[in-house]
């Protein structure tokens, strides 16, 4: 899947360089028998190849963005490195917060960070729950619970709550 | 246990990698709350060196191992102790010094996963 970005994004950027191309040579162009004005051509290969370089470079950032997400977060050990995989990190945050919000629904995304990590917790609350309260408990929850069965730093905890659940009857 | 220089003086004694790779998977198979990252437990036999690489650089070792932890342990006490398990254990089978043990975890194990 990260290779298939990364050939996208070289795709796209080759083609914004025949665009490029185009634009600053104008072929000549002929519709029907009736040739397309210079200009035309111009600003129609210069938007064509606008387009692609900004295609190439919204594949490239996703690709970096993957590449950030799939490679494992690092510290020293006693006797030598311990690498930790954000899918670890995200298994014992779906643990904790399923212990502690059996009867809430609940999705974890994690971004590295040069020192740790940080965490966005999308959650959907039963209609009667504080939410400034769940959101503290949460937050408090995952940066200790976190930092201490995984020894990395828990930079943020950041809770989004998108939408309500009625409790099951 | 003879150390290095005493063996060299009876002949050369050369030990694989692959040896090396097995003493770390066994190490790693006694502590608890370490799994294979499928899952399953820390095979014992050849089927470990699957999840263990080992490196010879000028008569020290690297060792380097994929792991999975069970949930509610605490990855640093875990990695701690498997990291002194397999030095320890190396250097006494091999007399190897080793000069690090890499630890990398995949996935938490769930209770409701062991079997």
């Amino acid at each position: 899947m990260n290779l298939l970005l990364g050939i996208e994004a070289l795709v796209l950027f080759l083609a914004a360089v025949l665009a490029g191309l185009g634009a600053w040579l104008a072929p000549e162009v002929t519709i029907r028998t009736n040739p397309v004005p210079e200009l035309a051509v111009r600003v129609t290969l210069s938007i064509l190849a606008a387009a692609f370089l900004g295609g190439s470079g919204a594949c490239l950032a996703l690709w970096r963005q993957r590449q950030g997400l799939s490679s494992p977060l690092k510290q020293p050990g006693p006797r030598g490195l311990v690498f930790i995989t954000p899918h670890t990190v995200v298994q014992l945050a779906v643990g904790l917060l399923a212990q502690e919000l059996p009867e809430t629904t609940f999705r974890v995304h994690l971004q590295p960070q040069k020192e740790g990590f940080s965490l966005r917790v999308f959650l959907r609350l039963p209609q009667e729950a504080s939410i400034t309260e769940v959101a503290e408990r949460v937050q408090e929850l995952l940066t200790a619970e976190l930092s201490r069965r995984t020894g990395l730093k828990v930079q943020e905890v950041q809770v989004v709550v998108h939408g309500t659940a009625r409790a099951p009857r | 246990m003879a150390r290095p220089e005493e063996m060299e003086e009876a002949g050369r004694i050369s030990i694989a990698k692959d040896v090396v790779s097995t003493i770390a998977a066994l190490a790693a198979a006694e502590i608890p709350g370490v799994f294979a990252p499928s899952g399953e437990p820390f095979p014992r036999g050849p089927a470990a060196r699957r999840h263990v690489e080992t490196e010879l650089l000028g008569g020290r070792v690297r060792v380097s191992l994929r792991i999975a932890v069970e949930y509610g342990r605490a990855v640093p006490e875990v990695v701690q102790e498997l990291q002194e398990k397999i030095k320890a254990e190396v250097e006494r089978m091999t007399a190897l010094p080793v000069e690090a043990v890499d630890v990398e975890v995949t996935r938490v194990v769930f209770s409701e996963e062991q079997s």
